[in-house]
């Protein structure tokens, strides 16, 4: 009997080589970092050699950048700047006229719905008060005549607005074209393997190390934090996630939430609580995601089956899930 | 009806054999957690830019940070979560995130600059999650 325990080193060198196994000859090395900018989490993640400290830095500094151009309540912002404009013209930073154009690209292919400049509408809107009232008919009405993104213009670099008092809210584009622009840079050098989390819009270089594709989570709406719709598992792709569980209140019963429907004024009363998109650009998913929201499920549905490499998770009122793929 | 009578020789034998067996099972799970370090799931504490803390999902304990101008979090490890019990931020965003325990998850608290994580070894977890 006596023999069974001298396989006891035996079975510990064996547990030995399975630990140990897996932790050898990966000569990148995993850089990470988190940060707040965009008013949310950035969550960054990827592989590089030695350099991969200054890759890093590249993208914080990249963040603060875009934070500087974008943001809409730092009266130093550019985006602010043009929001107080004095003139009706004005000149504008090619990372503006980007995000412009897609926005103004988008309020054409959502009939109206996706509007960058909503802004005076949303103001309106608290949803972060923890006593938040509604708005009453006129103060929205009066909001309402402002916001029209066919009144804003875009020629080369020069903006031209119709109404002075319109102004430009590009915080929904902003996240997916910062992780664009990391990812583009990342690539240039050397980075293979990667993922990118900017306030849930997630951003894959690549596959993990191990060549099997990146896990990714959706939350469900309304559920506790962690508590998932989905799981995707993708390589080289963004996965964008929009939800009209992001921002709301409840108040008489009635879920008021932060995607505002530039017709009525009021939040789009749809039968989707959450849209998840997955293709190649974040920019693109971060635009389709919101678009979808503000389109419905049939509308959205069927915008996003006449792309090329996009595919769609609907997460319906109530939470039944319907996927384009 | 007569059933075969198991020798109590054979019977000795196979309880020791079992007995062994289940010794080794166990001792090899000991020699695995003591010399080869699978540790456990972590969360992360992180403020101002700096890793504060490291705390064990799995032992139960509450840390107060202070982010030096007045702003105050309460975190709670309990049975294998964290989360956020009490804030003095404006908006409590990370109190009502509710709890985390899995890689991928994550709860921020932006005036405070406190960014909670969880490290998990675990290889079948996620690796990001939308929202």
């Amino acid at each position: 009997m006596i023999k069974k325990y001298q396989l006891l080193p035996l079975f510990a060198g064996l547990t030995a080589i399975f630990c140990t196994g897996c932790s050898s000859a990966e000569k990148q090395i995993s850089y990470e970092k988190q940060l707040l900018y965009f008013d949310t989490i950035i969550q960054l993640q990827f592989y590089a050699n030695e350099s991969g400290g200054e890759l890093m830095e590249y993208c914080e500094q990249l963040c603060a950048d875009y934070e500087k151009i974008f943001s809409r309540t730092d009266p130093d912002s550019e985006l602010y700047k043009i929001n107080h404009r004095t003139a009706s013209s004005v000149e504008v930073s090619d990372e503006i006229a980007d995000l412009i154009a897609t926005g103004l690209m988008y309020y054409e292919i959502s009939e109206g719905t996706f509007d960058i400049t909503v802004a005076p509408l949303s103001d309106l809107w608290d949803f972060k008060s923890e006593d938040p009232s509604l708005p009453s008919e006129t103060e929205i009405t009066a909001a309402l005549s402002h916001v029209n993104a066919s009144s804003v213009s875009l020629n080369g670099n020069l903006l031209t607005f119709r109404d002075e008092h319109t102004m430009l809210d590009l915080g929904a584009l902003v996240k997916g074209y910062a992780a664009d622009h990391m990812k583009e840079y990342l690539t240039a050098n050397g980075v293979t393997s990667g993922n990118l989390n900017l306030g849930g819009n997630v951003l894959t270089i690549g596959s993990k190390p191990d060549n099997t594709p990146w896990r990714i989570g959706i939350q469900m709406p309304f559920d506790s934090r962690g508590t998932l719709a989905d799981v995707v598992e993708v390589s080289d792709q963004t996965v964008v996630s929009s939800g009209i569980y992001e921002r709301y209140f409840e108040k008489d019963g009635i879920v008021y939430h932060h995607i505002l429907d530039p017709h009525t004024g009021y939040p789009t009363n749809q039968d989707v609580w959450g849209v998840t998109i997955i293709c190649d650009s974040s920019l693109t998913g971060d635009a389709l995601s919101t678009t979808c929201l503000a389109l419905g499920y049939e509308r959205g549905r069927e915008l996003i089956e006449s792309l090329e490499d996009t595919e769609a998770i609907f997460i319906l009122k109530g939470g039944e899930i319907k996927k384009t793929f | 009806m007569k059933t075969a009578e198991i020798p109590y020789r054979q019977r000795r034998n196979s309880l020791i054999l079992i007995a062994v067996l289940v010794f080794l099972i166990l001792a090899g799970f000991a020699v695995n957690k003591l010399f080869f370090g699978k540790e456990g799931a972590k969360a992360i504490i992180q403020q101002n830019g700096k890793i504060i803390a490291e705390l064990p999902l799995s032992s139960d304990t509450t840390l107060e940070t202070d982010d030096t101008f007045g702003g105050t979090n309460t975190i709670t490890v309990k049975d294998g979560i964290v989360m956020v019990t009490e804030a003095n931020c404006p908006d409590l965003v990370c109190v009502h995130t509710g709890a985390i325990s899995h890689t991928g998850e994550v709860i921020a608290c932006l005036p405070h600059e406190l960014i909670i994580t969880i490290r998990e070894p675990d290889a079948e977890s996620l690796d990001s999650t939308t929202w």
